[in-house]
């Protein structure tokens, strides 16, 4: 089918792409603590990308009795379609990044239930009153992609994640708190997610009410990605050549603290984001985006690279059902100084923040951070005193993360991000009066 | 196709199943700045098959139309792994019914290259505005043709065609980057999209005037809320909350959540109501079948009903609402909103300001979030509020409150309804973007939690 769009698609362009997915997903779904659904989920999806005197069209279709219509549809949006600033490439080396974990394909739809049971059983054991909702999903999917320049590549990809969360009634306060997350191999750690669950519903057992004015606050790590939309934003290729990123113009220049370092990096065994080649078929790669602090890439997709005359990067993020877009793959957030103990001791008034309501509903690309507390505490000499709530946080990255008070020697992975917690001084809580 | 679903629907063994069969065509429109970044048509098909046994549920989603006995039988099959008890689903009419679902123009009518002259048109005029650094001007339109069909007997042909557009533009001033969005859609056809020029001038104004504005500083405020903001503060302040997956198998939340209770002054009413003509959360069914209808949330301060799914209310033992809605064949129902709105009292604006020492009127929406008891939406713009006058403008404001107070905060309630949709939507359960509509006239929230450096 794949050979025959593509010379369809060539009796009128010059060149075309086809993107072929295909898969199967399956989960188990916990709710009140009852085992609630079982899911089955079937896809497969073709788009069609070409260039026609010079210029880009695309469509796209989940219809195989439709795709004479879809290579029509993408010839005839040629027409309107922006000048193609890249050829197509082909065929190259890509590296050896395992992305596929036939455990995950053997995995069945009982051991998940079970697993699920046993993670709700073991908050209960230890908080008999709360509601525990859970998920286990697993997918194994092949992409396919070819191009008129002899590009054909296809790639089997698996995954599996899970999560627990304890929902927990207070009189009229309510707690949501629980922990997952998702690999491309059988690491599934149910069991871990319940730990944690327990640990934090217990964190929040007690209440405090916090004054207005400024804390200390860190951010763990599982909050700190909250903090980084408007670098993921900043380093897109595209919004570097709309000329809208605060990025713009300053590779090579410090712009964030010597703290911080940020790569992009696809050919991580088994992390969530990790492929062989991007969406377009270039290599997969290790991207440096801030060295201490310093500009170092954007991330490029090939027509990206083309308006700005730049080299793309494998970051090409896409479906079949999509145009390629920059996007990053896994970040990786490199580690700090402090053992994460220490950061909580050392002293003042601390807010640590687990987790924030709103946050990315705001002004992300200027670097604007902002939300509700939604499971935070308040810490005392290295001890959690109790849950704050009704609190609000607000600062701005570009400025927080110039001022960073300390980064942990910890880092983890959550989902396709390895991120260490963040400790910033004086930054202001709001909160009731 | 209609006797080979019900062929399929008649062979399963479970207390009920349900078949959906989606057939769809879209078309799109993307400018950003001076590059058309994306256009042309996409089609799709596909289904899924819901099962019930034991009140266990299974459930199987696919594009190949060609074995749906298969499915069936999966469905059934997962199901009975699940099932542990009785199933429950509250009685609804068992309907035969096609119906079709678009107010005006049939965007299909009209040719893309027409389409990408009124993106084009729009795109233009607000990059050519003053300090606009970037724009965004997009349009899009999806005609979706749904097939339900059930173990009782439903089946129920629903074609609805949505469309609209979004604009946007960014503006920069050194390293000062600021945003303003909007966008307009419905099920009113291609004639919303048309003569939009005000809108995209708005927009673009907007993100300009954003630059020279202060960033609010974090406190408690009297906040008035214009009317698109007070929808989403609706849909998020309670509209979740009364969404009864969340409570109806939790008898102490149901206890916190008794019907009966005061949430608000009397003043205040919530409405949830999918059959207003033409709005963008409006349907005539929902995904499982049930009639829409209009329902109270809070009714003169008092929580008077609930949203359900036929499961939600057999076990609560209440009436269905029509509120079980799937995003699209690969995924079951779930309680939803569609359209929802503060209901218009006779405050005026100026009354409202007056009395306001120091306060914030709050305009438009980047967002909201819930974690149903506390919540936060995001103003898309903001001016400072000084003895009873408007004053200088702000940015980065992100409101919050807990709806426990903040409803009872709700004091006063203008008579300016408007209700607004776009083709954002809302996100539940990893299915989004879902379309629905929100609004409210002008409404004034005393002590609100407003962030800030």
């Amino acid at each position: 089918m794949v050979d025959r769009i593509l010379s369809q698609a060539l009796k009128k362009a010059q060149s075309a792409e086809v993107i072929y997915e295909e898969g199967e997903s399956q989960g188990a779904e916990f709710e009140n603590n009852v085992l609630k659904y079982v899911n089955n989920k079937n896809f497969r999806g073709v788009g069609v990308r070409v260039i026609c005197d010079g210029r880009i069209g695309f469509s796209s279709t989940t219809d195989m009795e439709a795709i004479d219509r879809t290579v029509t549809s993408a010839l005839e949006s040629a027409k309107f379609g922006e000048k193609a600033q890249f050829e197509f490439p082909g065929r190259a080396a890509f590296p050896d990044v395992k992305v596929f974990d036939p455990a995950v394909s053997d995995y069945t739809i009982d051991e998940a239930v079970r697993a699920g049971k046993e993670a709700i059983a073991h908050v209960l054991d230890a908080y008999p009153d709360v509601k525990c909702s859970a998920e286990i999903d697993k997918a194994t999917s092949t992409v396919r992609l070819a191009n008129s320049n002899g590009l054909d590549v296809s790639c089997e990809c698996s995954e599996i994640g899970g999560y627990i969360e304890a929902f927990r009634l207070m009189g009229e306060s309510f707690l949501s708190a629980g922990d997952g997350n998702s690999y491309r191999n059988l690491r599934l750690e149910m069991n871990k997610h319940a730990d944690r669950t327990v640990e934090l519903v217990r964190q929040a057992e007690k209440e405090v009410t916090v004054a207005p004015g400024p804390y200390t606050v860190i951010f763990s790590p599982r909050a700190a990605r909250a903090l980084l939309g408007g670098f993921i934003e900043g380093i897109n290729g595209k919004m570097v050549q709309k000329g809208v990123s605060p990025l713009t113009g300053k590779l090579n220049e410090k712009v964030l603290g010597e703290a911080f370092t940020m790569i992009d990096d696809s050919t991580i065994d088994y992390a969530e984001g990790s492929e062989p080649c991007d969406g377009e078929g270039i290599p997969s790669r290790r991207t440096p985006l801030f060295e201490k602090g310093v500009l170092k890439n954007y991330l490029l997709d090939l027509q990206t690279a083309g308006l700005l005359g730049m080299e793309p990067t494998g970051n090409a993020s896409r479906s079949y059902a999509s145009q390629p877009r920059p996007g990053t793959s896994n970040l990786i957030i490199g580690e700090g100084g402090m053992p994460y103990d220490d950061m909580l001791s050392r002293g003042g008034k601390t807010i640590l923040i687990e987790r924030l309501l709103g946050a990315g509903q705001s002004n992300t690309l200027a670097g604007e951070f902002s939300g509700n507390i939604y499971l935070g505490f308040l810490v005392e000499k290295g001890e959690i005193i109790g849950r704050v709530k009704n609190c609000m946080v607000a600062g701005n990255a570009y400025e927080s993360f110039n001022s960073i008070g300390a980064i942990s020697q910890e880092t983890e992975w959550r989902g396709a991000l390895c991120i260490p917690a963040f400790l910033f001084e004086n930054m202001t809580i709001a909160s009731r009066e | 196709m209609k006797d080979i679903v019900r062929k399929a629907l008649a062979a399963a063994k479970a207390d009920y199943v349900e078949l959906r069969i989606h057939h769809g065509e879209q078309s799109h429109v993307h400018y950003v700045g001076k590059e058309l970044e994306s256009i042309g048509e996409s089609t799709g098909c596909g289904g899924c098959v819901r099962a019930l046994v034991g009140g266990g549920w299974g459930f199987v989603s696919f594009n190949d139309l060609d074995d749906l006995p298969r499915y069936v039988r999966a469905a059934c099959h997962q199901a009975e792994l699940v099932g542990q008890e009785s199933s429950a689903l509250a009685p609804i009419p068992v309907s035969r019914d096609s119906c079709f679902d678009l107010y005006g123009m049939d965007p299909r009518e009209v040719s893309l290259s027409d389409k990408e002259a009124l993106a084009r048109g729009y795109n233009d005029l607000i990059r050519k505005s003053p300090k606009i650094q970037t724009s965004i001007a997009g349009y899009r339109d999806s005609h979706a043709n749904v097939l339900f069909a059930s173990s009782e007997g439903a089946f129920i042909e629903h074609e609805v065609i949505f469309c609209g557009i979004v604009l946007g533009a960014i503006a920069i001033d050194g390293t000062n980057v600021q945003q303003s969005h909007e966008s307009v859609a419905n099920l009113r056809g291609y004639e919303i999209v048309q003569d939009q020029e005000a809108l995209c001038e708005e927009v673009a104004k907007r993100a300009a005037d954003l630059l020279g504005a202060k960033p609010i500083d974090a406190g408690q405020y009297t906040v008035i809320a214009d009317p698109q903001l007070a929808g989403v503060f609706a849909h998020e302040a309670f509209g979740h909350l009364s969404e009864a997956d969340f409570l109806y198998e939790h008898k102490e939340l149901q206890d916190v959540m008794r019907l009966g209770r005061r949430f608000g002054d009397d003043l205040l009413s919530i409405v949830d109501d999918p059959t207003m003509e033409g709005e963008a959360g409006s349907y005539s069914y929902d995904s499982e079948g049930t009639p829409a209808r209009k329902t109270y949330l809070i009714r003169d301060g008092i929580l008077v009903e609930r949203l359900h799914s036929r499961e939600t209310a057999a076990k609560m033992g209440e009436k269905p609402t029509g509120n079980a809605r799937a995003l699209g064949y690969s995924n079951p129902p779930i309680v939803r909103m569609s359209n929802t709105y503060i209901e218009p009292r006779d405050a005026s604006f100026e009354g409202m300001l007056d009395g306001i020492d120091e306060g914030v009127y709050a305009c438009g929406a980047i967002g909201g979030m819930t974690d149903m008891e506390m919540f936060t939406f995001t103003a898309a713009d903001a001016f400072a509020i000084r003895k009873g006058k408007l004053a200088e403008r702000l940015r980065e404001v992100m409101l919050t409150g807990n709806v426990f107070e903040t409803l009872k905060n709700i004091d006063a309630i203008g008579s300016d309804l408007e209700m607004l949709g776009g083709l954002g939507g809302c996100g539940k359960g990893g299915q989004s973007p879902l379309r629905v509509s929100t609004g409210g006239p002008h409404t004034r929230i005393r002590n609100v939690v407003i962030g800030g450096r």
